[in-house]
């Protein structure tokens, strides 16, 4: 993970650098907090990976379905690719800008995950953040199946030293956003999975000449009727592999 | 600040400078730890997966037949009805010289009707087959004109029940769809028939052929639970923008085996 330091003018200047060498030794940054919640999310994956590997051997999986949907992170990360940074306001911290440079699906294991570039700022100063993010299956019968970035953890990038109080005080208020506050900022990716299936065609009407002897012909007006039915798709279960997202679905009218 | 303060500061300094080292270290050992667990998972999640789960392609679909009977069955049941109707007849269909001659009139007193009911899909590997119960009638009126005294006859006919059957001649991936008709295939030279006594004209028979009236039971398309267009949605808070990213199918392959219709795909994405 990319460390930088924050390009603030310290306030003091010339103890900062009279202190520094003697300082430098008990500079400060979030490397602890940035291992800590990597390790959740792989704790996490390991245990999602786990219960997956459990199902497959249990013959659990798949359950009984009518439709079997799998859609490859691979498309999405390529619409993902075209949507461009974009930046909100860091929930909690007056005048704190967090800029989102890139969204990637990812996965660790069978866990769905993200990888996201993004950095926050307010007035002079600017960090890289870590966050850490799953994704998470948002499956209610009367929407479209979507998936929603869920963030785990929100960490600076930052080091300073003692005496740069102010930044000391930005990365304290950034360890403090509330993550479920943050899920709410990042986009949600509406699944192109359709709500019912149509089968069948249309009524349809046609002229068909047939001979009836000698010369003499006869044009018949042929009527098929519609066969246009539709049927309500249930997602009944997912499951998500390191590749990408499967769903399985009864369908019924 | 004296030097004895700063002093201590350094000492604090590196003594907790130390201990986040050593907390460090302890955390980048447990992720890697974690992490050759999780890539034996992956390994062993991959093994054991089921056919279902081992894919290739950006989108696969499986769709079973249990929708596609329960289609059938519906929509013969009632009986699909396919009617046809005369519009327009010329010529003569008896001319006896010195006699007289018949022909069809009205037009739309000719009237055939095949009902078709019992809709079963019947799946083999590599195609989709259906069979049905049919039965057909037909009727028309022909006007004659025998030694100058016209005159008319209605006669009718019907076809004792027969079983058809069919296959889905399914084509390419359309829009996430599939175009098929439901041809009937047996019996292909099936006929309805209605004779009619014309007197000294003798008399007439005219044959419809079933094949050729309903040449489909029915033409349309087979959803295949995907649509042709994703949306990533952005926050009120960042703007609010809505992104429409339409997906196409790029080499599609169709396959049908004994219990499913399946499709597999890459994917075009394009900003809508």
């Amino acid at each position: 993970m990319k460390l930088l330091s924050i390009s603030h003018t310290p306030a003091k200047p010339l103890l900062a650098a009279l202190l520094g060498p003697i300082l430098c030794s008990g500079c400060h940054t979030t490397v602890v907090q940035q291992r800590q919640a990597e390790l959740a999310v792989l704790d996490t994956a390991a245990a999602a990976s786990s219960s997956t590997l459990d199902a497959f051997r249990s013959n659990s999986l798949p359950p009984d379905y009518d439709l079997h949907l799998y859609i490859a992170y691979a498309p999405l990360n390529k619409a993902l690719g075209a949507l461009g940074a974009y930046q909100f306001p860091v929930p909690g911290v007056d005048g704190a800008t967090a800029h989102i440079r890139a969204l990637r699906l990812t996965s660790f294991g069978t866990l769905p995950s993200a990888s996201v570039s993004a950095s926050v700022e307010k007035g002079d100063l600017k960090a890289d953040v870590g966050i850490q993010v799953v994704l998470v299956p948002e499956l209610a019968p009367d929407r479209q199946p979507a998936l929603r970035f869920k963030v785990l953890a929100f960490t600076p990038v930052v080091s300073w030293n003692g005496l740069e109080f102010t930044k000391s005080e930005f990365v304290h208020a950034l360890l403090a956003v509330e993550v479920n506050k943050l899920t709410a900022r990042l986009p949600l990716i509406v699944l192109p999975v359709s709500q019912q299936l149509s089968l069948g065609g249309p009524a349809l009407q046609k002229d068909e000449t047939i001979s009836t002897g000698r010369d003499s012909t006869l044009v018949l007006r042929v009527t098929v009727p519609s066969t246009a039915q539709q049927q309500q798709i249930r997602i009944l279960n997912h499951v998500f592999m390191p590749d990408g997202l499967h769903l399985f679905a009864g369908v019924a009218k | 600040m004296s030097v004895r303060a700063a002093a201590a500061i350094g000492i604090i300094g590196l003594l907790s400078g130390g201990c986040t080292a050593i907390a460090v270290s302890d955390l980048d050992r447990r992720i890697a730890e974690r992490k050759a667990e999780i890539r034996q998972l992956t390994t062993d999640v991959l093994a054991a997966a089921p056919p279902a789960f081992r894919t290739t392609r950006d989108v696969e679909i499986e769709l079973r037949y249990r929708p596609l009977q329960a289609w059938l069955s519906s929509v013969s049941s009632p009986p699909l009805v396919i009617a046809a109707d005369g519009v327009k007849a010329a010529g003569d269909v008896v001319y006896q010289g010195g006699v007289g001659k018949a022909w069809l009139e009205p037009a739309h007193d000719t009237r055939v009707r095949l009902a078709i009911r019992d809709l079963v899909l019947t799946p083999q590997a590599g195609a989709l087959m259906w069979t049905a119960s049919a039965q057909a009638n037909a009727e028309t009126r022909v006007r004659t004109y025998i030694f100058n005294v016209g005159s008319n006859v209605h006669c009718s006919g019907a076809l004792p029940t027969v079983q058809p059957r069919g296959s889905f001649s399914v084509g390419q991936v359309q829009a996430m769809k599939l175009p098929y008709t439901m041809r009937f295939s047996i019996p292909g030279e099936l006929q309805v028939s209605v004779r009619c006594g014309l007197g000294q004209l003798g008399s007439f028979g005219l044959g419809f052929p079933i094949g050729k009236i309903a040449d489909s039971v029915s033409t349309g398309s087979i959803d295949l639970g995907i649509e042709t267009a994703a949306r990533i949605q952005l926050p009120a808070e960042a703007g609010g923008r809505l992104y429409v990213f339409r997906f196409s199918a790029q080499d599609a392959v169709v396959s049908m085996t004994d219990r499913a219709l399946a499709v597999e795909t890459n994917v075009g994405v394009a900003v809508e």
